[in-house]
């Protein structure tokens, strides 16, 4: 079937057969930015903006973007079309706060950033944990994606606020963070009463097991689920229904 | 902790604008597809005789449009043999499968379609023969043999250390502790899986891109399993998306040679989906420990002896070098002046372990941390002191006999936990747990040699170009897998050639336009090939003097500097830009190489035994990791609620990725020890995805905390050491300690999943009330031996002394 769709700002018309993945034809296109990791929706590598939501071109189908407007890392900056490129600010935050390494995930690791940075301006880092929690990293144990995500929206926040924007920001953040007691600190003791991770991942709702049987990881399964419109059949139950199971 | 203000890696911003191009992003785009035929998975068959592929399925295979070859054994021209020292393992096996992931056919097409339809359209017929899947059971007399025939059997090497007598010491040992462990496989799970591309040029080059760590070694292994000339290989390896020593050997290479052999001189490209990285590429090894250890009253280590059975799984990889590497460990990083160490590795039918980052350290420190807390709760001492009353200094003799002329700054990375919060304020901590939790934390001390070690010279040769444009290429040699020694050989360089970061430029090795300089591995990279580097750039710098001098009509070179960009004449300013200098010189002339050999032990031990190579090492990273972490009574669940690794790496070159290695080590080992959980049954992998292998996501992790002991190793490139490895044989011990500190039972049996710790916390419910006291060594599988010279007042009572096991209270 013939496709149209937007692919970073330019016009694409393709002809496709309409079950292809997506990730395959963004791949054909030339969107070699936009990696696979392990096509069921696991690591978030593949990961694009459609309609500036948040989604997994390794779940999608090529028929899925007809009409839809993508993004992917390559299309996250700026700059004239003939010019240079000019990275965006999260790019260059990852690449300054040291939240790259061997990179393979860091295209859809910013694509996962930005989303949600569109949500929410001003997230606590407990906050940008959650929200790149859908998108595995092998190499960095996320410290320091997670300062370049917080490095970002402080960048990307109102500048005519004042220059020493990071103050505002780093006050909100302080303050939600404490709230959430994460990073744990002197405040743990008192916050404990939040579930760590699982829960605030997982709303209650969510978790057929109940609450106790929800793990971090699980909970990714369910968040991406709920993100791509699909979920990934064993994912769910996994390892981790055993330990509801134990319990 | 503070975010490092140094500039960032070179690499980084390319990766993170997805401009950065990987093996398969550079595949031509008229490439055909390969992909490897593994029945093994599909029938639930470990181990079996092929008796064939069924004809008809075959022709149905080829039937499919689209495909082109559907190749087998007796199509491979060589041995049909790959490994890196033992050649044991089939390209495409033709009689016997040796694990559920073997390959049996290769099938070539137009498309990933193709492949996909001709792949599912095959059919093997293979006799299931009785198989073994547990290292110990395959070393018994009349257990199925993995390679008949095989001299050996199962037993694919058997080594010893022995320094002293242990035997002896640890009879006459006032305290003596047995334990034993055992740790699981673990999966690498780097994000981009085993891929490439290959293609065999009309002169006769097979041309390859591989996301490997060790393209030059590569080369020798194709040709011996194709029977081509070394010569005739070209292997080029740009930046990898991840390796952790899973990328080190052939993954993909033999058979995408054997493609682009068969494939009439047009490129073709082989990307294992995430399933067959799992079924088909190497993992950690599994491994059994038995420990015991004899210590003075005082807590002075007098002996240790142990037993390790490592599993290889199906082919021996690098298992004979991972399970020396482990003995090398097995004492922990602590003067012990008995030790006797027995190895065992033996072939199974379980899936292939190789080299993993923490080679066979790993496993190891688990145990000996866990019967160095042992001994610490024995005696009632601060497992914080005990350790440093044990650690190792230069000049000290390590456990291998080795006189560690070496940088030591263990003490320092253990003075500088002892003055952490984290453990200071341990006992409030502990004590504000929530309800229906429980919190405990733990210390770890840890090591990982570096290098090849004795009897495998570490050599690395750098070459530095002057282009004619007048910046400087740097030909790396040994590839870049994320660790970052790419960007480091650029600081280096930069530093070394007083030129500014935009003035060097890397090129990804290449097995025609760059040196042989080993592998990707064993924390020697940076270390190596930097000592290399910074030869080969001092003496292009001084070449570059000299030659300028005659343009600047200079009579001495020494009046001369390089500045950026330029030459230039100290006293009168005069300079000459480098472009112009160019224009001087020959290609030739404007090139640099130099070699670099990490120096060995000179007095080389006599402890070791039936060691093939690499033994002793003389060069260690070491680390000392606290955890605290919060213990969920109702689910068994552990969460890691903070992390603290102090890391002596020598020198800290880039405090960023020097944090990152920390960071991301610990990451790793927080996986092994918690959450990973591979598993593996009858030899097939039930952990087939990463919905099952449940590698940490951004919320199962806190905020690592990395701090840098910042000694000075005298023989490193700016004083460093090698720190990618030692990160992650931390986490472990550390964990299960922390665990022990909050539910009173010291696991030792890893993963520390849920059911296990539940487990231990049914057991121990009906005492809860009364402390810890009688569960903090009376583990299932062992406890403290009764020592009659240890009197009853030593014993570990709560309140008898104010040690840090015996405060604990439980509400």
């Amino acid at each position: 079937m013939k496709l149209s769709f937007t692919l970073n700002g330019r016009a694409v018309q393709v002809a496709a057969a309409p079950d292809q993945r997506a990730v395959d034809l963004l791949r054909e296109l030339d969107a070699l930015d936009v990696k696979e990791g392990c096509g069921t929706g696991e690591c978030g590598a593949c990961s694009v903006l459609v309609d500036g939501v948040h989604k997994l071109s390794c779940l999608l189908l090529a028929a899925q973007l007809q009409g839809r407007e993508l993004t992917t890392a390559a299309g996250l900056g700026g700059g004239d079309p003939h010019g240079p490129h000019v990275p965006h600010p999260i790019q260059r935050a990852f690449a300054e706060q040291g939240a790259v390494q061997c990179g393979f995930c860091t295209p859809g690791m910013t694509i996962a950033a930005a989303a949600l940075l569109a949500e929410n301006p001003a997230p606590t880092r407990l906050e940008v944990r959650r929200g790149i929690s859908g998108n595995l990293c092998r190499c960095t144990g996320y410290v320091k994606i997670v300062d370049a995500v917080r490095a970002a929206a402080l960048e990307l926040a109102d500048v005519s606020v004042d220059v020493s924007a990071d103050v505002p920001a780093e006050a909100l953040s302080a303050a939600s963070d404490a709230a959430l007691a994460y990073p744990a600190g002197e405040t743990a003791g008192d916050a404990s009463s939040v579930v760590p991770g699982a829960a605030l991942a997982a709303p209650a709702g969510d978790a057929p097991g109940g609450a106790f049987s929800v793990t971090p990881v699980s909970a990714r399964v369910r968040a991406k689920g709920r993100t791509t419109g699909s979920t990934t059949g064993s994912a769910t139950g996994g390892g981790k229904a055993k330990a509801g199971g134990a319990a | 902790m503070p975010s490092s203000k140094s500039a960032p890696r070179c690499d980084a911003l390319a990766k993170a604008t997805g401009a950065e191009r990987y093996a398969l992003d550079l595949a031509p785009a008229d490439c055909l597809f390969a992909g490897a035929f593994r029945p093994g998975a599909v029938l639930g068959i470990a181990h079996g005789r092929l008796r064939g592929l069924d004809p008809a399925s075959v022709a149905a295979a080829l039937a499919v449009p689209g495909v082109l070859r559907v190749l087998t054994a007796a199509d491979v021209p060589g041995t049909n043999r790959q490994g890196i020292v033992h050649k044991d393992q089939p390209v495409l096996c033709g009689e016997v499968i040796r694990h559920a992931g073997d390959p049996v056919a290769l099938v070539l097409a137009e498309s990933a379609l193709a492949l996909r339809r001709g792949l599912a359209a095959l059919r093997a017929d293979i006799e299931p023969l009785p198989g073994v899947f547990n290292p110990e059971e395959a070393l018994k007399k009349g257990a199925p043999l993995v390679h008949a025939g095989r001299k050996g059997g199962n037993l694919l090497l058997s080594a010893l250390i022995e320094k002293g007598d242990a035997r002896q010491a640890l009879k006459s040992a006032p305290v003596v502790l047995r334990g034993e462990f055992s740790t699981p496989v673990q999966e690498h799970a780097f994000l981009e899986t085993q891929c490439g591309f290959a293609q065999l040029l009309p002169d006769g080059v097979l041309d390859m891109t591989v996301s490997t760590q060790a393209p030059f070694r590569d080369r020798f292994e194709i040709g011996h399993a194709l029977g081509l000339d070394p010569l005739t290989i070209r292997v080029r390896s740009p930046y990898l998306g991840g390796g952790f020593g899973g990328k080190d050997g052939s993954t993909v290479q033999c058979l995408l040679g054997l493609a682009a052999l068969c494939a009439g001189g047009r490129p073709v490209r082989m990307a294992w989906d995430r399933e067959e990285s799992i079924l088909a590429g190497y993992k950690r090894h599994a491994v059994r420990l038995r420990y015991t250890l004899g210590a003075d009253e005082d807590g002075t280590l007098l002996a240790l002896s142990c037993r390790l059975t490592y599993d290889t799984g199906a082919y021996a990889h690098l298992g004979g070098e991972v399970m020396e590497l482990g003995m090398e460990h097995a004492a922990g990083p602590y003067r012990v002046p008995n030790v006797r160490v027995e190895g065992r590795l033996a072939y199974t039918n379980n899936p292939i372990a190789g080299a993993f980052r923490g080679f066979g350290v790993a496993q190891v420190s688990p145990a000996f941390e866990g019967l160095l807390d042992a001994l610490a709760a024995k005696l009632c001492l601060d497992p914080l002191e005990l350790r440093r009353k044990n650690a190792l200094h230069t000049g000290d003799e390590n456990s291998s006999g080795v006189t560690l002329t070496s940088s030591v700054h263990l003490a320092q990375c253990l003075d500088e936990l002892a003055a952490h919060p984290h453990w200071t304020g341990r006992e409030a901590w502990r004590v504000a747990a929530p309800p229906l939790t429980r919190r405990g934390v733990g210390v770890s001390c840890v090591f990982n040699g570096m290098g090849y070690g004795r009897g495998l010279p570490d050599m690395a040769i750098a070459k530095v170009e002057l282009t004619e444009a007048g910046d400087f290429l740097i030909y790396t040699s040994v590839p870049d897998m994320g660790q970052g020694n790419a960007a480091a050989f650029a600081l280096l360089a930069a530093q070394e050639l007083n030129q500014p970061p935009e003035g060097i430029r890397l090129v990804q090795p290449d097995t025609e336009r760059c040196h042989p300089s080993g592998s990707s591995s064993a924390g020697r990279t940076t270390y190596t090939y930097g000592n290399a580097l910074l030869k080969a750039c001092a003496a292009m710098r001084a070449k570059l003097l000299t030659r300028a001098a005659m343009a600047l009509m200079a009579d001495e070179a020494e009046a001369l500097e390089l500045v950026p960009g330029a030459v230039q004449h100290r006293t009168t300013g005069r300079s000459l830009p480098l472009a112009a200098l160019a224009r001087f010189l020959s290609r030739d002339d404007r090139l640099s190489v130099a070699e670099f050999l990490m120096p060995v032990a000179q007095d080389r031990p006599d402890t070791g035994r039936g060691f093939a190579i690499g033994f002793p090492h003389l060069f260690f990273a070491f680390a000392a990791h606290l955890a605290r972490i919060e213990v969920d009574e109702l689910t068994g669940r552990v969460r890691v609620c903070d992390y603290v690794c102090v890391t002596d790496g020598g020198r800290v070159l880039g405090r960023s990725c020097f944090d990152q290695q920390a960071q991301g080590g610990a990451a790793q080992g927080i996986g092994f020890a918690l959450t990973e959980d591979f598993q593996v049954r009858q030899g097939l992998i039930q952990t087939r995805d990463l919905s099952t292998c449940l590698i940490p996501t951004a919320l199962d992790l806190p905020d690592i905390e990395s701090l840098a002991v910042d000694g000075c190793e005298p023989t490193g490139p700016r004083g460093l050491k090698g720190v990618g490895e030692v990160g992650l044989n931390g986490p472990a011990p550390a964990l299960a300690a922390a665990l022990e500190d909050a539910i009173g039972t010291r696991l030792r049996d890893f993963p520390l999943n849920p059911e296990r710790v539940l487990a231990a916390l049914k057991k121990r419910r009906p005492s809860s009330k009364s402390g810890r006291e009688s569960g903090t060594n009376s583990a299932t599988k062992a406890g403290p031996k009764p020592v009659a010279k240890l009197g009853p007042e030593s014993g570990p009572k709560p309140g008898l002394k104010p040690g840090l096991k015996s405060e604990r209270r439980r509400a």
